[in-house]
């Protein structure tokens, strides 16, 4: 297909040729106005992770529609560029940043935007500040806070309260606070989701509990997600969250029913070779398996039964059937993996094509 | 191109004739597979025939992929690879009696390439992971080397046990398997989540990998990890010598 395949305002879905990466603007306008309604009237404020939708656009739609802190919060030096050129004027990078050209980069963007990092060692800590003394930058900086993830973070608040205190010596940079994040497996109702996150979030202001102790001011306190946004909002002293996968959900967050599933793939089917099974142009290159199979959306006795690099097996069952040359829609098990196999979205909106816009931060891995 | 199905021939052949090309058409064979493609034998026959019948269709052949006859066992891939391929010359030596000439009889990849290769009337192979190999074939292929891996840094080290680099799911297309940490002994990447690895570290290892260090992972499948970036960058003797665009990255449809 042609690498500009850009189809016209008004195509219809069924129209459009495969796969491509759709996006429900009915959908995502609905899990912007729920993070709106929730966040816009509390002290505490949403950051949108962009690491999940990688478009400047999207992001700015997210800020306008209320509840955020009037910036985003990225995983690499890369996106948070993709957004600084696309007019984000606040970039919170939510990962540490250790090589000396990438401090570099990122510290010619402090002079761009209001730019943050997280930091969990005092040996990076010192790299970020040559960095910034040398194109005369202010970064900000925050202490990553081990939560129970077992990945980055200090693992104790004395780690944190050291780490503060370096920090404050240091020229170029300034503390700003500290952050975490955390995961839950499986479906957990909204007791265990509270349980469990203020457990994990308590963990990070206990941290910042010490550094305030040591007579160092904490302005921000980071926690939260998708999952968390209602939890951690309402904890005392949680200053923002980063929230990602709700704008384009996926099925493994299918319990947090407020979100509506915005991000999905289109596929054609391609084969019918025996009863019972069809075979369709969506493979692992274009939905990602990295969480499981993906879930067919809104056909009956359709369903995912393997799937290759370049191939969907679909299953039928009862009364459902398929043709060479039908379309099916496809939801992902992990939204962020999916996005960033795709050049750009095209937005549906009431079964037709309302805008195609670009992923800058497509391939924005470092 | 290969095709399966009596409608997409006739979808295939209405485009041929508005345009004015002849497309050449193979059929495709279920050998084993259980994907697409039609089953050997007199589906096959059928499917040629009606090619032959198709205006703007030339009927070139037949193919068939068999890919998951992976073997560990040298003896069992190539019988295995035999019996499948068999499949589809019986197939041509059938519709030649019917008078249908297959010119092209293409099967077999990377697993194979030798085996099927040697097989009279095969006219070509389909290979495409051998040039930059990925750790589930190096296994068995040991005659070829991973070509192709990803650089990644550490950008934490919060226990003694423990490093975490900056690639993830995102830069290693990790869906069929975890990426192999290469040349550092005693250290193993053992989960990947969207945007980190986390490496385990035992004994002499836990003295190595600082922060900043840069470690060398192995994909387990290239093509879901290729897919991921818009460059390659070409080493050679521990140099850069080129950056060469994936032309055709994102490249699904």
């Amino acid at each position: 297909m042609d690498e500009r395949y850009r189809p016209s305002p008004g195509t219809p879905l069924e129209e459009l040729d495969t796969p491509c990466l759709i996006v429900d603007m009915d959908a995502l306008e609905n899990n912007m106005q729920v993070m709106s309604d929730f966040y816009r009237d509390r002290t505490c404020k949403l950051r949108p992770h962009v690491k999940n939708h990688k478009s400047p656009i999207i992001a700015h739609m997210q800020i306008r529609t209320g509840g955020t802190v009037g910036g985003v919060c990225s995983a690499k030096v890369s996106e948070a560029e993709v957004m600084v050129q696309g007019g984000i004027r606040n970039v919170f990078i939510t990962n540490q940043v250790v090589t000396r050209d990438k401090i570099t980069r990122l510290c010619a963007l402090a002079n761009q935007a209001e730019v943050i990092v997280a930091c969990d060692n005092p040996h990076n800590a010192r790299g970020l500040s040559e960095g910034a003394q040398a194109v005369g930058a202010t970064l900000g900086v925050i202490i990553e806070v081990e939560t129970g993830l077992r990945r980055c973070g200090v693992q104790s608040p004395d780690q944190g309260v050291e780490m503060a205190k370096l920090i404050e010596t240091l020229p170029g940079l300034s503390f700003r606070g500290v952050m975490s994040h955390q995961v839950i497996g499986g479906a957990p109702d909204r007791e265990t989701r509270f349980i469990e996150g203020r457990r994990a979030i308590q963990t990070c202001l206990d941290v910042r509990d010490s550094i305030e102790a040591a007579g160092i001011p904490v302005e921000i306190v980071s926690s939260g997600e998708s999952w968390t946004y209602d939890v951690a909002g309402d904890i005392p002293g949680v200053t923002e969250v980063q929230g990602g996968t709700y704008i384009l959900m996926d099925t493994s967050y299918r319990y947090m029913s407020e979100f509506q599933y915005a991000g999905k793939v289109l596929g054609t089917v391609i084969s019918t070779p025996r009863p019972g099974v069809a075979i369709g142009d969506v493979g692992m290159e274009a939905v990602g398996n990295v969480k499981g199979l993906p879930t067919v959306d809104g056909r009956p006795g359709v369903t995912v039964s393997g799937l290759d690099v370049q191939h969907t097996m679909l299953q039928l069952e009862g009364d459902a059937s398929l043709s060479i040359g039908d379309k099916f829609l496809l939801l992902t098990a992990q939204q962020d993996a999916m996005v960033s196999r795709w050049d750009r979205y095209i937005a549906i909106r009431g079964g037709v094509v309302e805008a195609v816009w670009d992923i800058p931060g497509r391939g924005a891995h470092n | 191109m290969a095709v399966d199905n009596p409608k997409n021939i006739a979808d295939l052949s209405a485009a041929a004739q508005a345009t004015g090309v002849i497309i050449n058409a193979l059929v495709d064979l279920n050998t084993g597979l259980d994907r697409c493609g039609v089953e050997p034998g007199q589906p096959a026959i059928d499917l040629a025939k009606e090619i032959t019948r198709a205006p703007g269709l030339h009927f070139a052949g037949l193919m068939t992929y068999e890919g998951t006859i992976l073997r560990e066992d040298y003896q069992d891939l190539v019988s295995e690879s035999r019996k499948a391929v068999q499949l589809v010359l019986d197939t041509r030596e059938a519709l030649e009696k019917e008078g249908l000439e297959a010119e092209a009889v293409s099967v077999g990849g990377t697993h194979n390439y030798e085996i099927v290769g040697a097989m009279e009337g095969i006219t070509e192979v389909q290979v495409g992971s051998y040039p930059l190999m990925d750790y589930s074939y190096c296994q068995y292929r040991t005659n070829f080397r991973p070509a192709a891996k990803v650089l990644a840094t550490v950008v934490s080290r919060p226990t003694e046990g423990s490093a975490v680099v900056d690639a993830g799911h995102k830069t290693i297309g990790p869906d069929k398997g975890l990426p192999v940490l290469d040349g550092v002994p005693g250290a193993r990447l053992t989960r990947v989540s969207a945007e980190h690895g986390v490496i385990e570290l035992e004994g002499e290892a836990q003295t190595h990998l600082d922060v900043g260090t840069k470690v060398w992972l192995v994909p387990w499948n290239l093509e879901l990890c290729v897919n991921q970036y818009n460059y390659f960058h070409a080493i050679r003797g521990g140099k850069l010598d080129a950056v060469w665009e994936i032309a055709a990255r994102g490249r699904s449809d």
